[in-house]
């Protein structure tokens, strides 16, 4: 029994529209490729499962952003803590009268061409990877999914002082990476 | 009375959400005018900030994608390229 209404909810139009979405967030969220599958795999199957449910879409976008986070977040704890790569604190890379350590150089400068933009995408998805979970999760959400942090607080159970701290760590680790990318490659 | 390069990357956050008091702001401003590596580090700062909230959705792995699409029920196939031999 096809409808012929263009914009109804179909399983074909949330993979087509909304399974990048989903697995786009989750991977970042639990920064590894298998893990956001099982949770993309997941989420979309209960959405199918629950599709007649969902007469106006217009709420539909915000549902699936709180189910995937959730999903993101209960996968991340069920699962067994990572091996994490060790990432340097970046308040260490001041001396004790507080200079900074070494050089500080601006990175090359940003090409306009759509190539370097996408490569520039890859490099900072790749960045967040390295960040230990309880700094990516924060980051992802607050900078990447615009969150505000009272959200984040309530979603992580932290405090919203919590919340920027980690946020702001984040950022830093996140600059520390890609000027350490940037020298890398100049050399 | 003065601020360390130290303290200015612990208070960016608060410098760009212009959380700070007066005070404390004058004196970052104040730094950030005559130090040169600390207002690389800012821009830096910011630029990470600016190009996360515009970054772009990648594509599902080619494979991840069919076994998604076949799980759902879905009879369209994968918008991607067509599989390598
Ligand atoms: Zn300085």
């Amino acid at each position: 029994m096809a409808t012929t209404a263009d914009l109804e909810l179909t399983p074909d139009r949330v993979f087509r529209e909304y399974a990048p979405r989903v697995y786009n967030l989750a991977r970042r969220m639990l920064g590894n490729d298998s893990d956001a599958e099982d949770v993309t795999q997941d989420v979309l199957l209960q959405v199918v499962r629950k599709l007649d449910t969902f007469r106006g879409e217009a709420a539909f976008p915000t549902w699936l952003h709180r189910v995937t986070v959730n999903a993101a977040l209960a996968h991340r704890r069920k699962r067994a803590r990572r091996e994490e790569g060790r990432v340097a604190d970046p308040l260490d890379n001041f001396d004790n009268d507080g200079h900074h350590v070494g050089h500080v150089r601006p990175w090359p400068s940003n090409p306009e061409s759509n190539v370097l933009a996408s490569e520039q995408a890859e490099l900072i998805d790749k960045t967040i990877q390295t960040l230990p979970d309880i700094y990516r999760e924060v980051f992802v959400l607050a900078d990447i999914e615009q969150l505000p942090n009272s959200e984040i607080a309530e979603l992580l159970e932290l405090s919203v002082p919590a919340v920027k701290s980690r946020l702001h760590r984040a950022r830093l680790m996140m600059r520390d990476a890609l000027s350490h990318h940037f020298e890398e490659r100049k050399s | 009375m003065n601020v360390t390069c130290k303290q200015v990357a612990e208070l960016l956050a608060d410098y760009l959400n212009e959380e700070l008091e007066s005070e404390q702001k004058n004196l970052l401003d104040w730094h950030l005018c005559g130090c040169v590596p600390c207002k690389i580090y800012l821009v830096q700062y910011r630029e990470v900030i600016i190009t996360c909230r515009k970054l772009p959705d990648a594509p599902l792995p080619t494979e991840f994608s069919s076994r998604l699409a076949k799980l759902l029920g879905c009879k369209e196939p994968p918008p991607q390229e067509p599989p390598t031999e």
